[in-house]
């Protein structure tokens, strides 16, 4: 006779179809008696049906295409390469300065533009996603993005870090990093976005302003124009 | 009489092609899975291909393409997990109507917002799992792989694989109970 300790033990291997026949039957068996193993089992189902609803954003437009040319193309590309990167170089150095004296921060329509420090709302203990616009004059490879948090803030999934560095690919174009933040304290500080590539680098400053609980989540948006 | 496909030039380029193509879906999905985003998702796939490309000729004598690639795809990602864990956060499109975020807020139900949510909390923690703790999650709870598959998928004893996912698992509920947003 099966127990409930039993059934929790097996309940991986009944839900997997790991289980023969007969201890399959034997679970069943025990299962449709006890409210508790019941209410175990859907339990687990629910939270399984969770993960598998995990959603997949759909790749970027015309990803398949792209990618099987780009296997083809790679192998020819080295050389194409090496001049790209010379071209950039002089690219970033030129643009560098156009990049902080236009930096301008739309919240509220109609409002003016404006270069000095900006402040985003956010609310203390929920998530508010802050989006950052960064318009590349070309695809850069292999960036380095670094935060630097201020102590009141929290990224979303680095719990007390304030520092957090990662390379990525930047479009051309418009790039938009959204940062989950969360405040854990009333108070206000700067965040600061740092892009480098090939020994160049661009700074974002924003300072984050922590609201009590009962606010909206509030979306702003911090676009600067090369 | 075997067809057997030229492999030089622009024919080599579309026999690639023809034979990848149908794959390519269930290549990013499971590099979605794997990375947790969609910029390193794609850059996973577009690796594996570069690597797979000069191995065209190869891939024409493969039985069963699907499993021989998600293998490739998952041993390319143990291999260079660094490369592909880059991003803590996801660079999305502006014009993206695909992205988590919600712009006609006022025209969903609070529970399927709610839902929404609750699953974006979720991948924030399934991305805080160990590569390997992932990935195998990815494949079984994910999409579906049975366990004997991934036997033969992974070379890797069916006792190993399923202390594997018990660990994967329960690490994944422990990040949840600490969460508390569940």
């Amino acid at each position: 006779m099966m127990t409930c300790d039993d059934i929790l033990l097996e309940l991986d291997d009944y839900l997997d179809q790991l289980l023969d026949e007969g201890q399959r039957s034997r679970v069943q068996a025990h299962i449709n008696q006890c409210q508790r193993c019941q209410q175990s089992l859907h339990e687990e189902m629910a939270w399984r049906q969770t993960v598998r609803a995990l959603p997949v954003a759909p790749a970027s437009e015309g990803f398949a295409q792209r990618a099987l040319q780009q296997a083809k193309d790679q192998q020819q590309q080295s050389h194409r390469h090496n001049n790209f990167l010379a071209g950039f170089s002089s690219a970033i150095a030129a643009g560098l300065a156009i990049w902080m004296v236009t930096a301008v921060f739309l919240s509220e329509p109609g409002e003016s533009p404006q270069n000095t420090l900006k402040t985003v709302n956010i609310v203390l203990y929920e998530s508010t996603k802050v989006k950052l616009a960064f318009d590349s004059p070309r695809e850069l490879g292999n960036a380095k993005v670094s935060l630097l948090l201020p102590d009141h803030v929290e990224l979303e999934g680095f719990p007390g870090q304030k520092q957090i560095s990662w390379h990525t690919n930047l479009r051309q174009g418009r790039n938009m990093l959204s940062l989950p933040l969360r405040a854990i304290q009333l108070s206000q500080g700067k965040l600061e976005a740092r892009i480098e590539h090939e020994g160049k680098s661009r700074v974002i400053q924003i300072n984050l302003n922590a609201n009590k609980p009962g606010m909206t989540n509030i979306e702003h948006e911090l676009a600067h124009m090369v | 009489m075997k067809n057997i496909l030229p492999f030089s030039g622009k024919a080599k380029k579309q026999a690639f092609d023809t034979l990848l193509l149908s794959h390519m879906d269930q290549l990013y999905r499971l590099a979605y899975r794997f990375c947790g985003n969609r910029d390193d998702a794609e850059d996973l796939v577009q690796d594996v291909l570069i690597k797979l490309y000069p191995r065209g000729e190869e891939l024409l004598k493969i039985e069963q393409l699907g499993p021989w690639l998600a293998r490739t795809l998952y041993n390319h990602f143990v291999d260079n997990v660094r490369r592909y864990q880059r991003n803590p956060v996801q660079l999305v499109d502006s014009n993206d109507a695909s992205s988590l975020d919600r712009g006609g807020l006022e025209d969903s139900p609070d529970h399927v917002f709610a839902r929404e949510q609750q699953l974006e909390r979720l991948q924030i923690l399934v991305n805080q799992l160990n590569p390997e703790q992932r990935s195998l999650l990815a494949l079984h709870d994910m999409e579906g792989y049975t366990l004997p598959e991934l036997v033969k998928m992974l070379d890797t004893p069916l006792g190993t694989l399923k202390s594997r996912l018990f660990r994967a698992r329960n690490r994944l509920k422990e990040l949840v109970k600490l969460d508390g947003t569940f």
